[in-house]
């Protein structure tokens, strides 16, 4: 094991001790849901963003007190852990309205546990010129709520370095995804899923350190003496845990590249550089993170609406040799829920065999999900070996 | 569809003559729905309280309730082949059951064999357009026309309807989302000059916006006279009345019927005359959509001498003030922004919830002894959260609080003697509440 996967397993291990050990020194940590939150406006404010996760061994049970059971239980998660007092150290809290389910949770853990700092971004659910010009206005008063509250002006310039820094940590992320690219991969999907872990729990000039050293360290392995295994991408939302990968490896696949919110979804897209920083990003955070929530207006005729859509999962599809895609869906995210008929359709029309496991956070029966998992493999074992071949 | 799922009677006996009117009045609405299709003029898909039927009726454009026909398929027991449906097309049947019923509807239309011809008024047509929004009031509210374009192939258009989070300082953030809004509409109003050849008349909006104020201000003085004891009206009148109050909404019939009821209902309370011969409990309908294919569930209630006084759902807005002469659509951006943001300050400086604030008053204002909820499992906006409501609701009154559980549209969970069984066990922690409060 390498030194950077060392240091990402402590971290996975115990994800709040670094911004725990940085509020001792002074430092201000604001947790936050979600891909939507522009964590470069925290950095920019001297701040430490920290991306709130669940804990996938551990049912929720305090949470039953407030929630009924349609609830996300991936946000149950979230919820029954401050519940419990686990994020009490934070500072502020911040959670987009990214969903119906994001509105509930931020309302009940302000309530409940009344963090010194709230505030609920308000991002559109259409993208419009009204709803960039907005979505500009809703992040300039967040910056000045935000900055009111550390008792600092957040500056553009500020601002701007944050998102080079940002840009940098993206880049290095899809270096790391780079590594997949080969067959079999230099790094195993349960090895990023701990390093997203990491990075998004530390700051992140300390992110890009760790990013940095594990990229040097997995583009040097060797594969040779590996064993080939089908290739296969995950598609989905609440996953911030090794638990699901790992099955899916165990099982004999490879995971080869992710759409899922602490993965491509967080990573994938930069913010522009240069103008204006708040109009850059409204433009990234309302167009770049691409999850069901954004609708997208259809142009043309209905496969045409499919490829707006979901054109980029094929995309990834087809840059990284995928030969099977697994929708892991929570129960009771309806964007994305709405969706399985639509990006089940247009991948097999591609070609592709695809998996539809509509599951709570925690895995409730592994054996079931093995079993799917395994005759799914059956399955793309029985498919065209490659995209040439599709 | 199967004759046999059809039930006998699902409704609820009406108190009042204008409710009484309201099968009819959908009828009309579907019918004029096929009528529009025939003759080749626009229809659009629409929400109910979207905030645009003042825009589709002053460019003549028939609206085409969706949610509504679902809960008509519902009230007939025949929601069930469309939601079947909707599952086999690979739909999880926990989505929200307005949306699956209706995406049943959509998928049977596009297949060789078509809708059912026994469906409800003749089935629900195909649309010119489809209109979502965005926050308002749920994700279903996009996401269902998103995933209806695979059978409707039709243009659709979803507008931004945002509202400020509960903690939110109203005034300081009330410019960036009226602006918002307003451009939102107007972006709604070109989607709809591009794709139905309709020109909007904006004078001839600005006179619908007058009388929807108008109409909404006499329903919500209407409704006012529920105070009285006893109460002239109950829930399963309002549950029908939402139709003309939201749904016509800048219509004169609209108008001309919430005065009739206003006049029906202040001849009641001159009267004396209540729901029942005896009005031994007032109840609050506090959050949740109702069992539209079980609303006869309120003639138990009132089988035990239960009415319900209010209810927070479907009722005549709380009464605001457009900006005057502003731009029409100034003045429907500063509507939403104002009925949407009503008890947030309120809130904000007692329990922290708008929602649990406006119950608060209400069970203050129309004598309340009881909160009923209603969970309906296929929804996650309104009907998450209900337990939380009643616990904030309990940090500040000890009156007593019941959730029932079964659905909106989908029957399948819905066991009326269990649905009995709790009422009966509420009503009788109500009595003992009035006997040691005296």
């Amino acid at each position: 094991m390498t030194q950077a996967m060392e240091t990402a397993n402590d971290i996975y291990a115990d994800r709040t001790r670094t911004a725990r050990a940085l509020q001792k020194e002074g430092k201000k940590v604001i947790g936050y849901v979600c891909p939507l939150i522009p964590v470069e406006i925290i950095a920019a404010g001297g701040m430490v963003p920290l991306r709130i996760t669940g804990d996938a061994d551990k049912s929720a049970m305090r949470s039953n007190e407030y929630y009924e059971p349609n609830f996300c239980s991936f946000l149950r998660s979230f919820f029954d852990l401050a519940m419990e007092g686990h994020y009490d150290f934070l500072d502020g809290l911040i959670v987009p309205h990214s969903c119906d389910h994001s509105i509930h949770l931020y309302n009940f853990w302000t309530h409940h546990r009344k963090p010194d700092f709230a505030y609920q971004l308000n991002i559109p659910h259409t993208i419009s010129g009204p709803s960039l010009t907005f979505l500009e206005a809703e992040l300039a008063s967040f910056t000045g709520n935000l900055g009111r509250f550390a008792e600092t002006d957040i500056s553009a310039a500020q601002i701007s370095a944050a998102i080079l820094e940002y840009n940098k940590n993206r880049a290095l992320v899809r270096r790391l995804y780079d590594a997949r690219k080969t067959d079999p991969p230099k790094i195993s999907g349960t090895e990023i899923m701990k390093i997203l872990v990491a990075i998004s729990q530390i700051p992140v000039d300390e992110s890009n350190a760790l990013l940095e050293a594990a990229v040097e360290a997995v583009e040097r392995e060797k594969t040779d003496d590996r064993k080939k295994s089908p290739r296969l991408m995950i598609f989905g939302c609440g996953l911030d845990n090794t638990n699901f990968v790992e099955l899916v490896e165990n099982c004999g696949a490879d995971v080869v590249m992710d759409d899922i919110c602490l993965g491509a979804r967080t990573h994938w897209y930069d913010v522009a550089a240069s103008g204006d920083p708040l109009k850059n990003l409204a433009a990234r955070y309302l167009t770049g993170v691409k999850c069901p929530r954004t609708f997208v207006e259809r142009t043309g005729a209905y496969q045409q609406d499919l490829e707006n859509r979901f054109g980029h999962v094929y995309e990834f599809a087809r840059r990284f040799d995928v030969q099977g895609v697994i929708l892991h869906v929570i129960r009771y995210c309806d964007t994305f829920c709405f969706d399985i008929p639509d990006i089940s359709r247009f991948l097999e029309e591609k070609g592709l065999p695809v998996l539809v496991l509509e599951e709570d956070y925690i895995i409730s029966s592994v054996n079931r999900v093995k079993n799917r998992i395994e005759a799914f493999l059956e399955m793309v074992m029985d498919a065209p070996a490659t995209m040439e071949e599709i | 569809m199967n004759p046999s799922e059809k039930a006998s009677k699902t409704t609820a006996t009406k108190t009042t003559n204008v409710a009484k009117k309201i099968r009819g009045v959908v009828r009309q609405m579907n019918e004029r729905a096929h009528e529009a299709r025939k003759n080749g003029e626009p229809t659009a898909y629409s929400f109910v309280r979207s905030f645009h039927s003042e825009i589709l009726l002053a460019m003549e454009i028939t609206p085409i309730w969706t949610e509504n026909y679902s809960a008509l398929c519902a009230a007939k027991r025949q929601a069930e082949g469309f939601i079947g449906k909707a599952e086999a097309e690979g739909f999880p049947r926990h989505l929200c059951s307005y949306a699956t019923c209706g995406l049943g509807v959509d998928s049977m239309r596009a297949d060789p064999e078509g809708i059912p011809p026994d469906a409800p008024d003749g089935g629900m047509e195909l649309p010119t357009v489809m209109i979502g929004t965005g926050m308002m009031i749920c994700d279903p509210r996009y996401k269902w026309y998103q995933a209806s374009q695979r059978y409707t192939h039709v243009p659709m258009h979803v507008i931004g309807l945002l509202w400020p989070p509960n903690d939110a300082d109203v005034d300081e953030v009330r410019d960036y989302y009226v602006s918002y809004v307003e451009a939102e509409l107007g972006g709604l109003v070109e989607f709809l000059e591009t794709h139905t050849g309709q020109k909007m008349d904006w004078d001839r909006l600005d006179e619908i916006i007058d009388l929807a104020n108008r109409t909404e201000r006499i329903w919500w003085e209407a409704y006012q006279f529920r105070k009285n004891i006893p109460t002239p009206m109950s829930a399963e009148d309002a549950m029908n009345l939402m139709v003309p109050c939201n749904l016509l909404l800048g219509t004169r019939q609209a108008y001309d019927l919430g005065e009739e009821l206003y006049n029906e209902l202040k001849e009641r309370v001159d009267g004396g005359i209540g729901v029942v011969p005896e009005e031994k409990y007032r109840l609050l309908w506090g959050l949740g959509l109702p069992p539209w294919f079980a609303l006869k569930v309120f003639d138990y209630f009132k089988e035990l001498g239960a009415v319900f006084a209010i209810e927070n759902i479907y009722r005549p807005p709380d009464p605001v003030e457009l900006p005057a002469g502003a731009h029409p659509l100034k003045k429907l951006a500063s509507k939403f922004y104002d009925q949407s943001t009503y008890w947030h300050k309120k809130a904000r400086n007692n329990c922290g919830h708008p929602d649990v604030e406006r119950l608060l008053q209400w069970i203050e204002e129309f004598s309340i002894d009881g909160v009923v909820m209603h969970h309906a499992s296929t929804c996650r906006t309104i009907h998450c959260g209900q337990i939380d409501k009643i616990n904030t609701l309990k940090e500040h009154t000890d009156l007593p609080s019941v959730i029932l559980e079964s659905d909106l549209v989908d029957v399948s969970n819905f066991t009326e003697a269990v649905f009995k069984g709790r009422v009966d066990a509420f009503i009788e922690i109500v009595d003992n509440y009035k006997t040691e409060k005296g």
